[in-house]
């Protein structure tokens, strides 16, 4: 018969923060070090994809007029607005066919075309502030595009992509949906399915699943107490407009 | 109006054609059908073959028992030097979620270790993903090896399509210093389970401990009733798409009055729906309540996580109605299936035969606190008087009327999806017999349509 | 010319034919790379998003279990079922109760944010983090240590009320609780993401604004309205906008807390679709209400900000 989802963690009956050697048996117990990697290579994987393809489109969205930025866009809105449950299936018989099941890579990808419309909706906001005669002024200097996002207007929304970079690594170690289906096995497994491992069928080792879910949290927690400040600029330069 | 040169319209329109191709493309093969040849035939590796195999096992949440598999494993492949295999353990729940979508496309395990039910495992095998087993039910002698009745819970359509893994049988945990603290006899019959409920309640200790949150404590509580109370046949063929019996029917109805009643009568945790069933077991096993109506499956925890093991005692839940023979909720535990699209089927079926019922196979498994299917002398080996007890209770009913079904959660995945919600509102007394049986019935009558 | 400032940068160009050529011209350069930049975050998200999309959309019209090969195309049979399916019909106005709770959720994030921008506030950044924490935790966490606090015999809510003489109630489990429950608990999560962005939106407008209506006679209720309010439209649009496509998505909490019970009481349509696809193996009939939830949100999306955009004209 099956279970689980809750479990006793009863966070008031038992020492807090946690004895030290809970967290040695959280560590080593259930490949604690192997799912942390995993959770590392995804989420940091994801971040760079996700700020290497929305910026340029971003600006190419928000600030180069071009005539099919408004559909295109909402094309990518669409994304925000679909379940991912919904999309699930469709998707693990895809990556199948492409050989991406199990693999970081493929998880890395998934997550990417989830984060892409949030980033894009982000940034735009910062990027329809630019005002064009910059861009025009540095095509006539002679800088490509590219050179032009890179060095103009990367520094000039830097809080937007900050922003950016914070929410989609919260994203991504947080996630539970995408690890589920398409990372299966221990060797590229992540932390939030290896900390339901903690829960029991029947009963939950208690102490040792607060010292794993500490353990889970703390990057997040870490990205987030030092990134703070610029994560709030970001967020609120982002909301301005 | 300026016409635009053919150039300039390359370049627009090229990223957006370059984009959907290669999209596309990628995506191209990206059909929704499986890959695998469901045709039934085990062609494919023989034993002795050089073979990597994958398993996908229900542990991944169990912590005692991933060990004996493990070790198992590494013995067979020490037997077998030219086989590897690899096992992914994940919790029931998630194997439940992921496993129909990795089957259905031809990317799942070799082999799988599933809930038995038609439900389950059923639904799987009539969808063409499971590959039937009786050749080598035939060649392994497993029928002789196991009950047929127990080998038969994996049949569908006339085919066998798993081995049975453990029994579980739902009973009666009572906590005996509790008892014997109170000074209340053991609840072995009806008449004392009821005496027992009032003791501890005038005493001010829960009497029956019961968490409903998660939903399918309610399948243990009421299905106790029922087997208590309900001739086995009309049971299974409550429990079957191709039974005829009804939850309206009135002896079944009747059934489910009484574990209302207990209800009603304050028998149980109070605010059981709110009420998480890992709290509501915590709540038994630390002592503050003084019986557990659930399987045997619980032993392993009990024996490990209670700080005095010894005070816990499992019976058989009484017969309520006094003319039927001893008979018990439950099943088998899980069953291991061979894929479909395996290639490696022939050493699929000597690793299940080796990992289930080899004499250290089977001993292991015993120690651990899961109860065997085969016809294993268990007397063999040394085990905690509960879990003996565990088998007693197992072998009564066995030997008695039989073990029947999972309340509510054998037929078919509609009709668990309306027991699941209307089990809580029926034992939180605000929907009445009549209108659970309704629901169930709805549920079932569309279940049996499709099939 | 598309229709929502908001979301569109204003046009530098007066609307119109001012400088057709200066137009055109600097459109067609434009295109030349700008269709390539997409390009990248174009094929991912069509490959791994949008291609699944188009794909449940084609699943709605058939009868697919997601097991066997086998499907039938039936056509708009699943939406008519949909349409008389009580349950879903519940599950969708469950969701509309969480996004009119999540609107609380902003007033508290607007009242913070207003107390923070006050300029006596001091460590105002320490505040800031601490309060924004709950937005960072993963749901399961949030989902799990509220469960506790929701306990009827353990939990610490109830452990308050009794101390206060109050009768402690079963949150979780009982049929018109459930709900209010889960949601104050997303609720939790939400504020401060509202309160920050608000905060930043309180703190760009010009405090000389208030000065002159201080001097104007107005009163503090009269400047909150006529200055505040419309300083911060922005951000409060932007809100609107993510916590209702959010809300309507929602699933987590459900999963974790109630698995949708008791009864269907807490069962939004996110987590039906999941139940349909995963657990009742009715792939296509989930498929079919999935699109419809997407429409809903889409719809209703594109009509806010329409509104929005003519009455800023």
């Amino acid at each position: 018969m099956r279970t689980s989802n809750a479990t006793s963690l009863d966070p008031f009956a038992f020492e807090w923060p946690p004895v030290f050697h809970n967290y040695v048996t959280a560590w080593s117990q259930a490949h604690f070090s192997q799912y942390l990697l995993n959770s590392t290579i995804v989420a940091i994987g994801t971040v760079v994809l996700v700020l290497a393809v929305a910026f340029p489109a971003a600006y190419a969205l928000s600030v180069l007029r071009l005539r099919l930025s408004s559909p295109v866009f909402y094309t990518f809105l669409l994304g925000l607005m679909i379940p991912v449950w919904s999309v699930v299936i469709p998707l693990f018989f895809q990556l199948r066919n492409m050989g991406l099941i199990n693999t970081r890579l493929g998880a890395v990808l998934v997550e990417t075309a989830i984060g892409i419309p949030f980033a894009i909706f982000l940034l735009r906001a910062s990027l329809r502030d630019l005002p064009y005669e910059l861009v025009e002024a540095a095509r006539i200097d002679g800088a490509g595009d590219l050179r032009t996002l890179w060095s103009i207007v990367r520094p000039l929304v830097s809080p937007a992509l900050q922003a950016v970079v914070i929410l989609q690594f919260m994203t991504s170690w947080n996630e539970l949906v995408v690890p589920l289906f398409f990372l299966q096995t221990d060797d590229v497994r992540t932390l939030p399915i290896g900390l339901t491992f903690f829960q029991g069928r029947f009963t939950t080792d208690t102490s040792v699943l607060a010292a794993g879910t500490t353990l889970a949290a703390l990057p997040v927690l870490i990205v987030y107490v030092v990134l703070n400040r610029q994560f709030i600029q970001g967020l609120t330069a982002g909301a301005t407009k | 109006m300026i016409p635009r040169s053919p150039r300039s319209t390359f370049w627009r329109a090229g990223p957006i054609a370059v984009a959907v191709a290669l999209a596309l493309g990628a995506a191209a093969c990206g059909t929704t059908t499986g890959g695998g040849n469901s045709d039934g035939s085990s062609g494919g590796l023989k034993v002795g073959d050089k073979a990597t195999l994958t398993v996908v096992s229900q542990f991944g949440d169990n912590a005692a028992l991933q060990p004996v598999l493990t070790k198992l494993n590494e013995a067979y492949e020490a037997a077998h030097p030219e086989v590897t295999v690899t096992i992914q353990f994940l919790s029931a729940d998630d194997e439940q979620k992921t496993l129909p979508t990795s089957l259905a496309s031809g990317s799942g395990p070799d082999i799988f270790d599933y809930d038995a039910a038609e439900s389950a495992l059923g639904e799987l095998a009539t969808n063409g993903l499971v590959a039937p087993l009786d050749t080598y039910v035939d060649k392994y002698g497993w029928a002789k090896k196991m009950e047929p009745s127990v080998l038969d819970r994996a049949k569908y359509d006339g085919k066998r399509y798993g081995v049975p893994r453990s029994s579980e049988a739902v009973g009666l945990f009572y906590n005996a210093a509790i008892f014997a603290k109170y000074g209340i006899e053991a609840p072995t019959t009806y008449a004392a389970f009821l005496a027992a409920a009032d003791r501890l309640k005038a005493a001010g200790v829960t009497p029956i401990a019961f968490g409903n949150k998660d939903q399918w404590p309610s399948s243990h509580l009421i299905g106790a009733a029922l087997h208590a109370n309900t001739p086995m046949q009309t049971i299974r063929s409550l429990e079957s798409l191709d039974g005829s019996a009804t939850w309206a029917d009135s002896g079944v109805q009747a059934s489910m009055e009484i574990a209302r009643t207990w209800a009603a009568n304050g028998y149980l945790t109070s605010n059981f729906n709110g009420v998480a069933f890992d709290d509501a077991f915590k709540a038994f096993y630390t002592g503050r309540a003084g019986m557990f109506v659930e399987g045997t499956g619980v032993t392993p925890d009990i024996l490990q996580n209670a700080t005095k093991p010894g005070d816990f005692r499992f019976v058989s839940f009484p017969m309520i109605d006094a003319s039927l023979k001893q008979q018990a909720e439950g099943g088998v535990g899980g069953a291991w299936s061979i894929s479909a699209s395996s290639k490696a089927a022939d050493i699929a079926a000597d690793w299940i035969d080796f990992v289930h019922f080899s004499d250290t196979a089977e001993a292991a498994w015993l120690k651990a606190g899961v109860l065997p299917t085969s016809r294993f002398d268990t007397s063999k080996v040394d085990v905690a008087p509960l879990l003996q007890q565990n088998v007693d209770v197992v072998r009564a009913a066995q030997n008695g009327g039989g073990i029947g079904a999972w309340t509510g959660y054998t037929s078919s995945a509609l009709v668990t999806e309306a027991w699941n919600g209307a089990a809580q509102q029926f034992l939180g007394r605000s929907q009445d017999a009549a209108a659970f049986a309704a629901t169930l019935d709805d549920a079932l009558a569309q279940a049996r349509k499709k099939k | 010319m598309s229709a929502d400032t908001f979301l569109e940068r204003p046009a530098a160009v007066s609307p119109g034919r001012a400088a057709p050529t200066h137009h055109r011209r600097r459109d067609n350069h434009a295109g030349v790379i700008g269709y390539w930049l997409v390009l990248p975050a174009a094929t991912i998200y069509v490959a791994f998003t949008l291609w699944p999309i188009l794909q449940t959309v084609y699943l709605s019209f058939t009868d697919w279990n997601g097991l066997s090969p086998a499907k039938s195309f039936i056509a708009f049979d699943n939406y008519r079922e949909l349409l008389g399916d009580e349950r879903f019909f519940g599950a969708l106005l469950h969701n509309l109760e969480w996004v009119a709770g999540s609107w609380l959720a902003q007033g508290l994030g607007l009242i913070l944010a207003a107390l923070l921008s006050a300029s006596w506030i001091r460590a105002r950044t320490l505040f800031r983090t601490v309060l924004f924490v709950p937005a960072t935790m993963s749901l399961v966490v949030v989902g799990i240590a509220w469960n506790q606090i929701y306990q009827p015999d353990t939990g610490i809510l109830n452990g308050a009320l009794e101390a206060a003489g109050m009768h402690g109630v079963g949150w979780l489990s009982g049929q018109h609780t459930a709900m209010p429950a889960v949601i104050a608990t997303a609720n939790w999560t939400y504020y401060g993401f509202a309160m920050v962005i608000l905060l930043g939106g309180l703190q760009s407008i010009d405090r000389s604004l208030y000065e002159a209506a201080s001097v104007d006679g107005a009163g503090s209720f009269s400047q909150f309205v006529h200055i505040t309010l419309p300083g911060i439209r922005n951000q409060i649009t932007l809100l609107v906008v993510l916590s209702f496509i959010n809300t309507l998505k929602t699933f987590d909490l459900v999963y974790i807390m109630t698995n949708g019970g008791p009864g269907h009481a807490t069962e939004v349509v996110a987590y039906y679709i999941y139940s349909l696809a995963f657990v009742t193996h009715q792939v296509g009939y989930g498929a079919a209400a999935a699109v419809v939830l997407t429409l809903i949100v889409l719809v209703i999306t594109v009509v806010f900000l329409r509104l929005r955009e003519r009455s800023d004209r």
